[in-house]
This record gives C-alpha cells, sequence and structure tokens, in this order.
C-alpha cells in the first residue's frame, strides 16, 4: 500500500504523546502502542527510536469489513514515529485508499473520511 | 484486471488451497473463526513471540451497535527479527509488529490471512536481508498447522 511519510519537529516520543492524546480525544481506541526500541532493549539489542500506534474507530472499520471481509487484515489503522539513521523523525502511514487495490472496498466512501482524518490528525502532531 | 486473469485467479482460488491475490496470503481453515485464533495465538505463545493485541472486529462492531462477519486480528512479533529488520530500515516500524487475521467470508468460509513477509522489500530497503525468508517460512508453517 502506498506510504506517506511526513517529518516531525518533535522527538519520537514527544510526536506519539500527542498523536495518541489526540486520537483518544476523537472518539477512537487505541488497541496498542509498541515501542519497537524498547522491544529491542529488552532481548539486549539495539535501534533507532521507532513506535507503532494501533487504533481505529469500529464505526469507520466496520463499514470497510462488511464491503469486503478479508479487510479485516489491515484494520486497526497503524501510525509509526521512528527516527532515520540522521536522527530526522517521521510519522508514517498508509493510504488508506490503496485498501481498494487489494480489497472490494472501492468507492467506500468512508475511505476517504479516514484518509482525510488521518491527514489532519498526523499534520496536527508534527508541528 | 482483465477477465482472462480474473478467471485464471479464480480456476487457482478453487484448486489451491493458499493463494496470493494482490500481496494477501490467503488459507482456508477447517475451524471457525474463533478456534482458529485460539489455535493460532496459543501456538504463537508456545514458540517464544510476543502478543502485542488480539482484536475482535465483530466485538468491536457490536460495541458501535453494528454487525458484520467473524473477524479478528492478531498482532505479534519476535523483537530478535524485527529488530533486524528496523535496523536496515527504521520506516520498517510501521509494518511490524506482524498481523495474521482470520474472518469469514459471506458464504461462511472461514479463512486465516496475512502478507508475506517479503514483500515488505517492496515498501521498504530491506532487499537480501535473510531474517525475511525466515520469517516467511515460520509464518506459513505456523498457518498451516492451525488451519488443518
Amino acid at each position: 500500500m502506498p506510504l506517506i511519510k511526513k517529518q516531525s519537529n518533535h522527538s519520537v516520543k514527544d510526536t506519539m504523546d500527542k498523536f495518541e492524546a489526540l486520537v483518544k480525544t476523537k472518539d477512537m481506541t487505541v488497541f496498542a502502542r509498541v515501542d519497537h526500541k524498547a522491544n529491542a532493549a529488552s532481548i539486549d539489542m539495539e535501534m533507532n527510536d521507532a513506535e507503532v500506534l494501533i487504533f481505529g474507530n469500529p464505526k469507520g472499520g466496520t463499514v470497510i469489513m462488511k464491503k469486503d471481509s478479508a479487510a479485516a487484515l489491515d484494520l486497526p489503522l497503524r501510525v509509526a514515529v521512528y527516527a532515520d539513521d540522521e536522527g530526522d523523525v517521521f510519522v508514517s502511514y498508509h493510504n488508506q485508499h490503496g485498501l481498494s487495490a487489494i480489497y472490494d472496498v472501492e468507492g467506500v466512501p468512508v475511505l476517504a473520511a479516514v484518509t482525510e482524518a488521518l491527514d489532519n490528525l498526523t499534520n496536527a502532531v508534527i508541528g | 484486471m482483465n477477465n482472462r486473469f480474473a478467471k485464471v485467479l479464480m480456476v487457482l482460488a478453487l484448486s489451491v488451497p493458499a493463494i496470493a491475490s494482490a500481496d494477501v496470503i490467503k488459507k482456508a481453515s477447517a475451524h471457525s473463526v474463533k478456534e482458529t485464533m485460539d489455535k493460532f495465538e496459543t501456538l504463537v505463545m508456545s514458540k517464544g513471540l510476543g502478543v502485542f493485541a488480539r482484536v475482535d472486529h465483530t466485538k468491536n462492531a457490536m460495541g458501535v451497535d453494528m454487525k458484520m462477519n467473524e473477524a479478528e486480528v492478531l498482532i505479534f512479533g519476535n523483537p530478535k527479527a524485527g529488530t533486524v529488520l528496523m535496523k536496515k530500515d527504521p520506516a520498517t516500524a510501521l509494518d511490524l509488529p506482524l498481523k495474521v487475521a482470520v474472518y469469514k467470508d459471506n458464504d461462511g468460509k472461514v479463512w486465516l490471512s496475512y502478507r508475506n513477509p517479503q514483500d515488505l522489500s517492496k515498501d521498504y530497503d530491506l532487499a537480501g536481508v535473510p531474517v525475511l525468508g525466515k520469517v516467511e517460512t515460520a509464518l506459513d508453517k505456523l498457518t498451516t498447522a492451525v488451519t488443518k
């Protein structure tokens, strides 16, 4: 699926803290926040800062899965925040319109709404 | 997709238990959604992999008074493998941990689905990282074991 990447002016932790807090104010559920670096540290490995938030709104997701149950694999949504090797911090996610290339969900209006919401939410936390 | 290709895909779908369509691997399960996912989660944990979330889409839909087919997704992984991938390309963080879905289609058939980990190298700079092949083999074995 097409990948969208935006540079953040904040640290990985600050960016994800802001994003998680924002998502929770928007009637969305957070299913997991995975700190990849902490998991790596637990087995004595090192890596750049990187976290991923798994979240969603069943009101949107259910409409998509009613159209094609197979979309269950790509829901809930994910947004990652990570530092590259130069120390720049990025927010990334898959463009939800990409779901219609994989599943029979072409033209489901909720896809555009989710894409717009993800764009707005991620813009709000990187500045 | 042209018609001839669509027909070929349909024939494949009828004749081969596991098919790859648009990057997603699908295996028919002989068990219910819940049983398949219970078995898969137990197996994954027995292999020392971490389970980060098990999301029951149908239950979440009911929580907002909506109905849908049974569908669950498990989010799991092994930092030993995942860290190697993210050290090669930190952007891979988005598609880790791994996920496996189990769902029922409109005909009542139960499917297990996931992406071939090798496909991560289409989105990220991971070409030739040996761990991808190992994860591919492991996922194939684990998913085959629980769908029989």
